[in-house]
């Protein structure tokens, strides 16, 4: 792990933005501007969210000090661990954690920046908010690292960006009409809007002159229906003719939260666009362009505001004509609905892109599992994407009955307009079931409206072939509320195989995890790679990453020992290949009470044919009777690399590396550590032949001597790991083999390696290592 | 003011002028699409959905806070 900065300058946004014009290829830290590949500083560059002066932007929120939330703005993958509360408002779903917005999370990334089609940067910033808006903060431009065009202070606009549709409009205006150099054109959802370039033909004056063809500039966007555009010589005489229309129109679709009260008529989110972005113009200039405005009434930069649906919504795709959009939405809460209340229902719509609204058609209806639902205690949210194929597309719920899991898989064909839900069949080993492994969460705080700091979300994925699914949650308030997933059941991921081809609707139990102390269960997680086998997970005490290694093997035997209050149970299993601390899973065992059915970590391994690990009062309890059965041993979820760093923002970048900011443990306000997979925790060098009394010293008898020097590197959990280190003797008194003072090695988790050096004379040895990428 | 408008099979709900839902057949939770039978049935389902729709934001300041805008170094 490597801690790049602490913040030097308060008051502003937030500590890490990646600038998404490639050309520039740079990140900026507390404001100042680095190479994106090599961190090298930029001189004189640097994103301060300058007004149009250039001037250093300073805001007098609270909350845009992110002391608390540190967030990290990579534009690429982004999440966001902390909350200080139940309902948070920016803890909740959406507004940090923007991946999970979207379930094509591959293909299509919620961000806060962006650069449009025209080469402008927006980046959109959470401010505050009220029982009736989300307000966020804008800034545009074309150079980060210039003056602005635009900034908009408050703004009731939020967008979480999705895409930028291109849309090419060529129609005959219904009328048109003129007054000195005014012309105005009607045609109902015209789509266009202030800044649109056009290419006007057909239009006569009779009995006239200077009929207004041409290419113009929109000037006012009057209203959802018309718009006028001005001529530099008036016409005469009467309009006539049938004027055609041709443009390009461009509009950013995202998802805008509505408000914090989160009320079904007023909270939620809304899938939306704006238009006019391009063209934003003055410093939070409400009465000119610089604001958006949430209707058409004026040209201003426009924001579509789609119907108060409220509920949870989250990106599917468009089709590939372009036409329509897939979301689906999760219910969370009515004033009008009461039987949709806390079960998280789904319903699939899908939005017209064309014509300038979000004009909705419901594809499915309210949808969710038969029986008896856990209702009022987690929003169940739905899974990432699968695409089997342009017209099969495929995602998974995580609703839970009052007793287990209850997953529903879902269909969608975004060509044809079609999704099918089907109920997900669940099997698990023989002599178990969902109750082996896990346990529903409980019901705490639980904000009736859905906006709470918990939710549930499965993730999917394809290795080697095989699909899998696990079934994840996560409390973003856990470091001071255990009360939603107060017991190791319920703080257990359970891991199902996918069917193959369309029988993706039967889930086969895989594995399981349990999160044993409340320190290590997820405050947020996030997929690490985009092909899905690797996962961040942020603790109250560490960020971590979780590595899928799926085994399944049967024991040859087993046998357990009871010692006061703990069983120990040892395993005879050939080449069983796992590793002190390692994640298991196991199934099949008999004995007369608390069989040893259920997930372990391994406590040691006497042999490559044997490993331990211990029941009690901890799990599945004391183990009573004759050890009998057989042994399936599986395992999923690892994890392979462990920091000690508590997250509170985090991101990967489109270079893949694990971005942290933190609050301080010094100076400043806020950290920003990268951290990599490969960099060790510790580092250890000793001489090879030191004296007996230390493996520090060694003994220098006053002629030029040949050893070596013993180098291991391990992570935080004490195993050796195999990295690439750059050694350099920083004192006069021992070189390199070849009077090298540098020297690149690698170590190996085997055990030390040996380097040669040659000690020249006395005194202290001073070398420093440093991690190689 | 919200509108409707039933128009060829397809049922139309307006808001402002604004087409914002359009809904050509019945929406089920088993992904079947059947065509309505009525205008009626349309109006229905329409009224079972409506309330959330109905709900107004109340009007906001443009500027809810502000700095001291310039008209200087426009790019």
């Amino acid at each position: 792990m490597a801690l790049i900065a602490r913040s030097r300058i308060g008051n502003r946004y937030p500590s890490l933005w990646v600038d998404p014009d490639p050309t520039k290829n740079r990140v900026f830290i507390d404001t100042y501007a680095y190479d994106l590949t090599t961190l090298a500083p930029r001189a004189n560059e640097q994103f301060m969210w300058q007004d149009r002066r250039g001037i250093f932007n300073t805001n007098s929120s609270t909350f845009n000090n992110p002391d608390a939330f540190t967030p990290i703005q990579t534009g690429f993958m982004d999440a966001n661990a902390w909350a200080d509360g139940h309902q948070t408002e920016h803890a909740k779903i959406g507004i940090f954690d923007l991946w999970q917005c979207s379930l094509d999370y591959q293909n299509y990334k919620p961000t806060r920046i962006w650069r449009t089609a025209q080469n402008r940067i927006l980046c959109t910033y959470p401010r505050l908010a009220d029982t009736n808006y989300q307000y966020m903060d804008w800034w545009m431009g074309f150079d980060m690292s210039k003056k602005s065009q635009a900034y908009i202070f408050q703004s009731e606009m939020s967008l979480a960006y999705l895409f930028e549709h291109v849309d090419s409009r060529n129609f005959n205006a219904t009328s048109w009409s003129y007054s000195t150099t005014t012309i105005t054109v009607n045609l109902n959802n015209h789509g266009l809007y202030y800044g649109d370039r056009i290419t006007v033909t057909g239009a006569v004056m009779t009995s006239g002159t200077n009929a207004p063809n041409g290419e113009y500039i929109i000037t006012q966007a009057t209203d959802a229906n018309s718009f006028q555009f001005t001529v530099g010589t008036a016409p005469t005489g009467t309009a006539a003719g049938t004027m055609n229309i041709v443009c390009t129109t461009r509009r950013a679709w995202g998802f805008r939260h509505k408000a914090s009260s989160s009320a079904y008529t007023n909270g939620g989110m809304s899938f939306d666009m704006i238009q006019g972005y391009d063209y934003l113009l003055g410093d939070n200039n409400g009465s000119g362009y610089g604001m958006f405005k949430g209707q058409a009434g004026a040209s201003r930069p426009y924001t579509l505001n789609e119907t108060n649906e409220g509920g949870q919504k989250f990106f599917i795709g468009k089709d590939t004509a372009n036409t329509y959009a897939y979301v689906v939405h999760v219910n969370t809460a009515s004033t009008g609905v009461t039987s949709q209340t806390g079960d998280s229902p789904y319903v699939i719509k899908r939005y017209l892109l064309t014509t300038g609204q979000a004009t909705a058609t419901t594809v499915l209806a309210a949808t969710k599992p038969t029986g008896t639902m856990l209702v009022n205690t987690i929003t169940m949210c739905p899974s990432n994407l699968r695409i089997d194929s342009a017209s099969r597309r495929v995602f998974y719920s995580s609703h839970y009955r009052s007793t287990d899991q209850a997953p529903m898989r879902f269909v969608v064909d975004i060509e044809a307009g079609t999704a099918v839900a089907t109920q997900c069949s669940l099997t698990y080993p023989s002599g178990t079931t969902y109750a082996t492994y896990a346990t529903v969460p409980t019901s705490s705080s639980y904000g009736i409206y859905g906006y709470n700091t918990w939710w549930s979300k499965p993730h999917q994925w394809t290795q080697s072939g095989v699909r899998y699914i696990t079934f994840c949650t996560h409390d973003k308030y856990f470091w001071a509320s255990t009360a939603r997933f107060p017991t190791r059941l319920a703080r257990t991921w359970l891991t199902f195989t996918i069917g193959a081809s369309t029988g993706d609707d039967i889930l086969t139990f895989h594995s399981a995890i349990t999160f044993e102390n409340a320190s290590d269960f997820p405050l947020s997680w996030m997929p690490y790679t985009q092909t899905g086998e690797k996962l961040v997970i942020v603790s109250t005490t560490n960020t971590s990453v979780w590595t899928f290694t799926p085994t399944n093997q049967t024991a040859t035997s087993w046998n357990f020992s009871t010692s006061g209050s703990v069983s120990t149970v040892t395993v005879t299993l050939a080449n069983h290949g796992y590793k002190v601390g390692d994640r298991i899973t196991t199934s099949g065992t008999t004995a007369t009470s608390n069989t040893p059915n259920g997930t372990y970590q391994v406590l040691s391994v006497p042999s490559t044919s044997t490993f331990t690990f211990n029941c009690d009062t901890n799990n599945t309890g004391v183990i009573t009777g004759t050890a009998g059965g057989t042994m399936s041993v599986r395992s999923g979820w690892q994890q392979t690399f462990a920091s000690g760093i508590r997250a509170r923002g985090y991101g990967v970048d489109s270079l893949g590396r694990l971005w942290v900011g933190t609050a301080t443990t010094g100076i400043g306000n806020t950290e920003i550590h990268l951290l990599k997979e490969n960099t060790p925790y510790k580092i250890v060098i000793n001489f090879q032949n030191p004296v007996a009394s230390s493996v520090n010293t060694f003994e220098y008898t006053g002629s030029t001597t040949s050893t070596n020097i013993l180098v291991s590197a391990y992570n935080i959990s004490g195993s050796r790991m195999a990295t690439k280190l750059t050694l350099t003797i920083k004192s006069g008194n021992m070189t390199f083999t070849g009077s090298f003072l540098s020297l690149n090695v690698t170590t190996s988790a085997a055990g030390d390696i040996s380097v040669p050096v040659i000690i020249t004379g006395p005194g202290q040895v001073l070398i420093s290592t440093t991690t190689v990428a | 003011m919200i509108t409707t408008n039933f128009n060829n099979g397809t049922l139309e709900v307006y808001k402002n002028g604004q087409c914002i839902i359009s809904q050509p057949f019945k929406p089920t939770s088993t992904g079947q699409q059947p065509n309505w039978e009525n205008e009626a049935e349309a109006l229905e389902w329409w009224n079972s959905i409506k309330e959330p729709y109905e709900y107004e934001p109340p009007p906001i300041e443009l500027t809810k806070e502000s700095s001291t805008p310039s008209t200087e170094g426009a790019q």
